[in-house]
C-alpha cells in the first residue's frame, strides 16, 4: 500500500513538473509580450496626458493691441494732436477643436467711439477647405486683416492703405477659406455691399464702408485673395473685389465697385522689402455726383514700395532690435473721371515716410517717422509722428 | 434693415455671377454650412500624427529600439531653462524623452511637447541628434483657424542642423511665415527651449563625462 502511495507521489509530481519544464522555454517569451504591452500602455498613456492636458487648457483667450499716436503737422491750420488712437480687446473662444469664435472690440480715440473690429465664427474642415460665417476683415491687401500696429514700422499704416484699401475694412457675411496646395492660401466671401452715397473725392470708397449695423444689403459684393506662402520670409498676394454700391436706389444706377489689388514681401536676411499696387473703378460716377455733389474718381488707383533695414547691431545678445525704413507712396483717388466732371489736383498725392521703430520686445514698438507729403496743386508740407503701440 | 434668408439668396453680386448661378451657389453654400456645423461639433483637432506615427518619423531606421526617460524637472532647473532660452512662460514640471538606440548606440532622442499658438496649444516634436544637433521638427496636431503654414517642409528645414549655439529666434535665424506669425514664434521658441533642456541634460552629463575622461 506504502509503495502504492510513493509511486502515485513520484507520478504526481512528475505529472507537474514536466508540462513546467516545457513552459519554462515560453516564460521568455511571454516577458517579452508583456513589455510590449506595458510599453504600449505606457505610449498611450502619455498621449492622452498630453491630449488632456491640452483640454485643460482655456477655451477663451483674451489678446488685444493699441497704439497712442502724436501728430505735428507742419501745415497751416493744422494743429499737433494726441490721439489714443486705438485699443482693441478681442476674444477667442474655441467652442470645439473645429469651431472658433473670434471677437475685436475697438475702443477708437481713448473709448469716445466704440467699434466691432470683427466678430465671425470660423468652422475648420479640412486644410483645403473651410467655412467662415459672420462680421469679418475684408482680404484686401495684407495689412487689412494683420493690422496690429508692432507689425508694421509707420505710426500711421501706408498711406495707400487708407485713402485706397479702406483699412480696416469689415463687412458681413459667408464665405470659404483654406490651403489647396501648400504654400498657397485662399479667402473667398460673399459680403454686403458699399454705400455708393457716400463716396466722397477725397477717399473714394473709405465712408461708403458700412460698419454693419443696421446696413443695407441690397447690394453684396464677392471679395478674394489668393496668397503665396510657400518659401519663408516671402509672400505674395493678391485680392479682388467687386459689388454693385447702388444699394436698392436706382438712380445710383448700379455703382458697381471693382478691386484689383497686387502686394510682395519679402526678407532676405536684414533688409526686408513690401511693395503694393492698387486700383479700383467705379460705375455711374456721373449719377453719384448728380445725387451726391460728390466728385469720386471713376478710376483710382495707388502704390507703395518700402525698404526696411534690421539694425544688427542690437541682434547679438538681446531681444531689442531697431527697424529704419523708408517708404515712397501714390495715391490718385480722382485718376480719371466720368465725362464733364473737374478734379481736384490735391487728390493726386504722394508721401515719402522715413523713421524708426525700437522693440524693446517684438510685441511692443515705440516709433518716430517723417511724412513729406506733396500734391498735384504743387503745396507740399511735413508731418512729424511719434507712437507707442502694443500687441498681446 | 436686417438680411433676411431670402435676401440672401436672391443677392447681387454686381453681375460677376449671373442671377441663376448666384441662387445656386448661395443654397448650395448654406446646405454645405448647415450639414457641416452638425458633422464637425465633436470633431477633434488637426492631427497630421499621433504618437507613434511620430515616433516613426523620428526613428525610421530598422531595429531601432526606442526607450523612455521620465524627467522630474526641478524648479531649479526650469528657472535655468528660462533664464538661458529667454522664454517667460516656460513652465514644465515633467517631460519623457524618446530615446532611439540601434545595438545599444544612442542615435537620437525625441521630445513631444505642447506650445502655445494665439490661443491653442500646438503639438510638436523636436528630434535631436546625439551631438546635440536638430535632426528635425514636426507639427503633431494644430487647433487655431490661422497658422497651420508652420507644419511646411520648407518652414521646419530651418531648424535642422541647428544647436544651442545658434540661438535660434523667430524673424532673426528662423524666416516667419506672413500670416502665421504667432505660430512660428510659439514653435520656434518651443524648440530652443527643448534644445536648452536637451542640453542640460543631456549635453552638460557628456560634457561630464568628457572632462573625467581628460582626468
Amino acid at each position: 500500500m506504502k509503495r502504492i502511495k510513493i509511486v502515485f507521489t513520484c507520478l504526481l509530481i512528475l505529472g507537474f513538473t514536466v508540462p513546467a519544464f516545457a513552459e519554462a522555454e515560453n516564460v521568455a517569451d511571454k516577458l517579452s509580450d508583456m513589455e510590449k504591452q506595458i510599453t504600449n500602455i505606457t505610449d498611450e498613456l502619455v498621449e492622452l496626458k498630453m491630449k488632456q492636458s491640452t483640454e485643460e487648457e482655456s477655451k477663451t483667450h483674451l489678446h488685444g493691441y493699441g497704439e497712442l499716436h502724436y501728430t505735428a503737422p507742419q501745415k497751416k491750420g493744422e494743429d499737433n494732436e494726441i490721439d489714443l488712437h486705438r485699443m482693441v480687446i478681442g476674444i477667442t473662444h474655441n467652442f470645439t477643436d473645429r469651431i472658433i469664435l473670434d471677437v475685436e472690440v475697438d475702443f477708437e480715440h481713448a473709448a469716445q467711439e466704440m467699434d466691432l473690429e470683427f466678430a465671425y465664427l470660423d468652422f475648420l474642415i479640412n486644410d483645403a477647405f473651410n467655412l467662415r460665417a459672420g462680421a469679418m476683415l475684408m482680404p484686401v491687401g495684407y495689412l487689412n486683416e494683420y493690422h496690429e500696429p508692432p507689425l508694421f514700422y509707420s505710426v500711421e499704416r501706408p498711406y495707400v492703405e487708407k485713402y485706397l484699401i479702406p483699412t480696416t475694412w469689415k463687412e458681413g457675411g459667408l464665405g470659404v477659406f483654406g490651403e489647396p496646395a501648400q504654400g498657397f492660401r485662399y479667402r473667398a466671401y460673399i459680403v454686403g455691399g458699399l454705400d455708393a452715397s457716400r463716396f466722397r473725392g477725397k477717399d473714394g470708397i473709405r465712408k461708403g464702408r458700412q460698419q454693419i449695423s443696421e446696413a443695407k444689403a441690397d447690394d453684396l459684393a464677392f471679395v478674394g485673395r489668393l496668397e503665396y506662402v510657400g518659401l519663408p520670409g516671402l509672400q505674395l498676394g493678391t485680392s479682388f473685389y467687386r459689388g454693385g454700391s447702388a444699394q436698392g436706389d436706382s438712380s445710383f444706377g448700379d455703382a458697381t465697385v471693382t478691386m484689383a489689388e497686387a502686394d510682395v514681401r519679402y526678407r532676405l536676411g536684414n533688409l526686408e522689402f513690401t511693395g503694393l499696387y492698387t486700383r479700383t473703378t467705379i460705375d455711374d460716377t456721373d449719377k453719384i455726383y448728380a445725387e451726391t455733389n460728390e466728385v469720386v474718381g471713376k478710376e483710382q488707383a495707388g502704390w507703395y514700395v518700402e525698404f526696411a533695414y534690421h539694425v544688427p547691431f542690437f541682434l547679438k545678445k538681446s531681444e531689442h532690435e531697431v527697424v529704419g525704413f523708408a517708404r515712397y507712396e501714390e495715391i490718385d483717388t480722382q485718376k480719371s473721371l466720368a465725362a464733364g466732371l473737374t478734379g481736384n489736383p490735391a487728390y493726386d498725392r504722394d508721401v515719402k515716410t522715413i523713421g524708426l521703430a525700437y522693440y524693446p520686445v517684438p510685441d511692443v514698438a515705440l516709433k518716430a517717422n517723417l511724412d513729406i507729403w506733396s500734391d498735384g496743386t504743387g503745396d507740399d508740407w511735413n508731418v512729424f509722428n511719434l507712437g507707442a503701440t502694443y500687441m498681446f | 434693415m436686417s438680411l433676411t434668408l431670402a435676401q440672401l439668396i436672391c443677392f447681387k453680386t454686381g453681375g460677376v455671377l449671373s442671377r441663376m448661378t448666384e441662387r445656386r451657389f448661395t443654397l448650395v453654400l448654406l446646405v454645405i454650412v448647415a450639414t457641416l456645423a452638425v458633422f464637425m461639433a465633436e470633431g477633434e483637432a488637426k492631427v497630421y500624427l499621433n504618437h507613434k506615427q511620430a515616433l516613426k518619423r523620428a526613428f525610421p531606421e530598422a531595429g531601432t529600439v526606442i526607450t523612455k526617460e521620465y524627467l522630474r524637472i526641478t524648479p531649479d532647473l526650469a528657472k535655468r531653462i528660462r533664464e538661458k532660452g529667454g522664454v517667460k512662460t516656460t513652465s514644465f514640471s515633467s517631460k519623457t524623452i524618446y530615446i532611439g538606440k540601434i545595438k545599444n548606440n544612442i542615435v537620437g532622442y525625441a521630445i513631444i511637447d505642447n506650445v502655445k499658438g494665439k490661443s491653442r496649444p500646438i503639438t510638436y516634436m523636436v528630434v535631436i541628434e546625439p551631438d546635440g544637433k536638430i535632426k528635425q521638427v514636426d507639427v503633431l496636431a494644430y487647433r487655431e483657424s490661422h497658422g497651420s503654414e508652420i507644419r511646411y517642409p520648407s518652414f521646419l528645414k530651418q531648424f535642422i542642423g541647428k544647436r544651442v549655439s545658434d540661438r535660434i529666434r523667430h524673424r532673426r535665424d528662423i524666416k516667419n511665415i506672413s500670416g502665421a506669425t504667432l505660430s512660428c514664434r510659439a514653435i520656434t521658441d518651443g524648440t530652443r527651449t527643448l534644445l536648452i533642456l536637451w542640453e542640460e541634460i543631456y549635453g552638460s552629463k557628456k560634457n561630464i563625462e568628457n572632462e573625467s575622461d581628460k582626468r
